[in-house]
């Protein structure tokens, strides 16, 4: 049976035997990561895998099932097990879920791609590869050196008993590279274009000369090797600068997760915990200074987090979250919409065929502002700035975090002066973000990649954006971490 | 469950098609029911069925990886296709050594509960019922998870080595939350169902989410900490990340190089890795098919070896442990079966011998802030507590934590009698509550 054929033949027999709603996700996904380190190859794992994943709604409770085999018979097992599930759920103390009936939407979606990265030869990916991690090894002192590449192409049909069809392709690509130097008590790395594995995004191989990998190789192994001698970040109250895949992991773990309406609800009470952005907040709450302006926007080219339509059949958007610093949306679905008079917002997303939808970011975003970021520095007098990533902790509400980065700037007098190691910084979110004082402004703005946000029970893997330039935030406690 | 037979049969029928010198393939995978509940019902209840195939080739020391989640004729051919063009077009693996031989490796009889598995949503559903009606007659918000599953591991090479072992499992998570920022917490896992004590530790927690009620800000500083298992769970995964990796351990970069032998810890510390222990069981050889027995990673204070490979004990001069990961293990071996072994005390006993201190009921989303010092960082979660006058006086808000994995073991107090079992990110692991000295806490979660 072709695909449209046995998704639309899930739904139509979930509806015959009592679902009041019924959606099947039909999944094919193709990746292939490869890792060079110390000019050696380390692994090339190529994965395919199919699946199809059955949600239905009976007696106001959900059910999920979902199956590898596409055969026509597997297919109307996991229909029927998907409706026992519910009707299990549907007899304890539930709150009938309500979904209001939406237009169907029948479409086609695909992320702009020009070169297939699944086309091109191994050997070309791997020369790319070895060519910019050996301008590493060349720099003396250097332990060892990593290269990696991460390529993957989603194909997906959605239907629904709405009488949506939706097909999407996604393909998403990523490339970086990281230079280790080791002391008998250090261990120091530096990443480019970021840390953990590097740069993604949704594009075609076309992305990967373009990340200027080989152009910055010997440049982040020497600061590496200087790391292993550099005076250690100062301890004090400071201004922080941060930029890059650093700022992009501040707005995802203290905005972006705290806006996912389930968490607010108590739907992650048990594993990723809630949010101390509680309903009453909502266009009531001064998260930020006034020039903190974020938005949630799956339509953004280029992001990791970018999509045609969510998991539950909603068109992508773009939606505030944070506006001139007040606290004004959530990030929902059409479930956790309901009886809060507010619509979904598109960001129902499921990790592959075998999991059921949860509430996910898209690209939260930190909108630039009007400063260049050398006025930024220019008008510090005693501060830090981070760009790349090494350690991350917060609550289970979101509210108190402690970061730390591969390399601090330590900046005086309005100069930069030089190079600190193990650069730590702490906060209350909502503090933190109001004492925020200037955002670079659209020249130094771009969409990082997180392919590795956990969340869900059981957990789920999502890859999600974050479109970021500089900001600058005073008063921060820097160098935390060495307690005596 | 794909059954010993059938597994033999693809694995055979994969090693077939593969014209590279030397081929491994391994299948594992399993089923997962998780019946979750949220606001006291049951919001998410799920079946997942998913199994992976993975085929390593290598043609000399040309060496390719792929892996498919369909394995029927033609899908099964064509993995095996794909590793073989990707190892071809390869650059030699230098590190690469040959694939092991033909050994015995017994399979674990008891690990497979048929009534695990068959455990059904219904009787989940009943089995919560309970929890939940007192929950909301408490005026309690309950929130967690009740799953059973099975998972298996089969593996075999082109010169001949074959291993299989299913097992079952059962896990029960539990959050309790009470009207002001009150919160507790229970976890239980083991390969047997009817060991699952859903209604003891609901009832337990409820309790404690009642007393956690309107916490207060505790000056950071350096306490003494008891430490339920569900917290000692946290450092000890560091533990065994920043300390026992083969491949960490040969690049100089863990804690433990240059230590070998070295006394670091309490004397009271001892840490095993051994799939054979009941609370951590887990198949009796790794992703290469290398038997699997007891290590000793640290005794009586001191560190006696590290986890390795067959890439990582080439490379090192030494043997493999039976440590292997999944291919292509891009990290390297780790330890994935640990015990932190058991001492005397009864928890209660650690609370009532401490004048001034805080009880701990979690440690949460703790991250490494110095690799080689060992200096981790998190924030309690669940239920913080003072301690003063052996009693638990006060509950407390959520605190920061940063301290050395190193000295948390050096400046251990005392160390409980029972080991209770967990799920980590490299396997499984089981702890017993600690009580130690000078632990640092640096910051309050507290808005302002
Ligand atoms: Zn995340």
């Amino acid at each position: 049976m072709i695909e449209r054929d046995l998704a639309q033949l899930a739904v139509d027999t979930a509806l015959q035997r009592g679902a009041t709603y019924a959606d099947a996700r039909i999944i094919r996904l193709q990746t292939e990561q490869l890792d060079i380190r110390n000019g050696n190859v380390n692994g090339i794992r190529q994965h395919l895998e199919v699946g199809i994943g059955i949600r239905v709604l009976v007696d106001g409770a959900w059910g999920f099932a979902a199956n590898p085999d596409l055969k026509k018979s597997k297919v109307e097992i996991a229909v029927d097990r998907a409706i026992a599930l519910a009707r299990d759920s549907a007899h304890l103390y539930h709150k009938p879920v309500v979904l209001a009936r939406r237009a169907p939407i029948v479409t086609v979606w695909k992320s702009p791609c020009e070169i297939d990265p699944f086309g091109v030869a191994l050997e070309e990916k791997l020369n790319f590869l070895f060519a910019a991690e050996e301008e590493m090894r060349r720099v003396k002192g250097i332990a060892f050196t990593e290269a990696g590449m991460d390529l993957w192409k989603e194909w997906q049909l959605f239907v629904n008993s709405d009488g949506s069809q939706i097909e999407q392709e996604i393909v998403q690509t990523g490339s970086g590279l990281s230079a280790t130097a080791v002391s008998d008590t250090d261990v120091q790395s530096r990443s480019f274009p970021s840390s953990f594995g590097g740069q993604f995004k949704s594009a075609g191989y076309e992305l990967i000369p373009m990340l200027n990998l080989k152009d910055n190789a010997q440049r982040i192994a020497e600061e590496a090797v200087q790391l292993l001698s550099a005076k250690a970040c100062p301890a004090g109250e400071k201004t922080l600068i941060l930029g890059g895949s650093q700022l992009a992991l501040q707005v995802h773990e203290s905005c972006g997760h705290p806006v996912e309406f389930d968490r607010v609800l108590g739907h992650e009470a048990d594993f990723a915990g809630t949010s101390f952005l509680t309903p009453e907040k909502r266009n009531n709450f001064q998260y930020g200074s006034e020039i903190v302006n974020m938005v949630a926007d799956a339509t953004a080219p280029g992001g990791l987090g970018t999509f045609g339509y969510d998991d539950e059949g909603t068109p992508a958007q773009k939606s505030d979250i944070i506006k001139d610093g007040r606290f004004v949306g959530y990030l929902m679905s059409r479930e956790t919409a309901e009886g809060f008079e507010m619509e979904s917002n598109g960001t129902m997303r499921a990790q592959g065929w075998n999991h059921t939808p949860i509430v996910r970011m898209t690209n939260i975003n930190l909108l630039p502002g009007n400063w260049e970021l050398e006025e930024m520095i220019a008008s510090t007098e005693d501060g830090i700035m981070i760009s790349d990533n090494r350690s991350w902790s917060i609550d289970d509400k979101r509210l108190n975090f402690q970061f730390g980065g591969e390399l601090g700037w330590e900046i005086k007098g309005g100069k930069i002066v030089g190079m600190v190691k193990n650069p730590t910084y702490t906060g209350i979110t909502p503090q933190f973000w109001r004492s925020c004082d200037a955002i670079a402004n659209q020249n130094h703005y771009q969409i990082w990649g997180t392919p590795n946000c956990g969340k869900g029970q059981p957990m789920q893997v999502a890859r999600v954006g974050h479109g970021v330039s500089f900001a600058r935030f005073q008063n921060v406690k820097v160098g935390v971490g060495y307690a005596e | 469950m794909l059954n010993k037979k059938k597994a033999e049969q693809i694995l055979a029928e994969a090693i077939r098609y593969s014209p590279a010198d030397e081929t491994e393939v391994i299948l594992s995978g399993g089923k997962t029911f998780s019946t979750r509940f949220t606001n006291n019902y049951i919001s998410q209840n799920g079946a997942q069925k998913e199994y992976d195939l993975t085929v390593r080739v290598a043609f000399g020391q040309q060496v390719g990886v792929a892996s498919c989640n369909l394995f029927d004729g033609d899908n099964l051919k064509q993995v095996v296709d794909k590793a073989c063009l990707a190892a071809r077009h390869s650059k030699p693996d230098l590190d690469w050594t040959s694939v092991l031989e033909p050994r015995e490796t017994p399979e674990m009889q008891d690990a497979y509960l048929q009534e695990t598995i068959d455990y059904t949503p219904s009787e989940k559903a009943e089995r919560l019922a309970p929890i939940l009606k007192k929950s909301i007659e408490r005026g309690l918000t309950s929130a967690g998870m009740l799953v059973n599953g099975d998972q298996m591991l089969t593996m075999m090479n082109s010169k001949g080595l074959f291993a299989y072992q299913s097992l079952t499992s059962a896990s029960f998570t539990y959050t309790a939350m009470a009207p002001h920022q009150g919160s507790a917490w229970a976890e239980f896992h083991s390969h047997d169902m009817r060991e699952v004590e859903v209604e003891t530790l609901a009832d337990q927690a409820m309790e404690r989410a009642l007393l956690s009620q309107n916490p207060v800000a505790a000056e950071p500083g350096a306490y003494t900490v008891v430490l339920a298992p569900s917290a000692v769970i946290e450092l000890v995964e560091f533990l065994n990340y920043l300390g026992f990796g083969g491949m960490a351990y040969q690049e100089n970069r863990t804690f433990t190089a240059g230590k070998m032998g070295e006394k670091l810890f309490d004397e009271r510390i001892s840490l095993i890795d051994n799939p054979f222990v009941k609370e951590v069981l887990g198949p009796g050889f790794d992703y290469e098919g290398h038997p699997k027995q007891a290590l000793a990673l640290i005794e009586n204070g001191v560190i006696k070896n590290v986890a390795y490979d067959r890439r990582m004990a080439q490379k090192s001069g030494v043997k493999s442990t039976g440590h292997a990961l999944m291919p292509p293990a891009t990290m390297g071996p780790f330890p994935t079966h640990i015990v932190l072994q058991p001492g005397q005390d009864s928890l209660d006993s650690m609370i009532a011998s401490t004048e001034r201190g805080i009880y701990v009921t979690r440690l949460w989303y703790s991250n490494v802030v110095d690799p080689k010092q060992a200096i981790i960082t998190g924030m309690t979660r669940d239920g913080t507590f003072m301690i003063e006058d052996g009693k638990l006086s006060k509950p407390l808000r959520n605190m920061r934590y940063n301290e050395s994995v190193i000295k948390a073991f050096a400046n251990v107090e005392a160390l409980g009698d029972r080991i209770y079992a967990f799920h980590g990110y490299f396997g499984k692991l089981a702890v017993p509550a600690l009580k130690l000295r000078d632990f640092h806490f640096t910051g309050v979660s507290q808005e302002a």
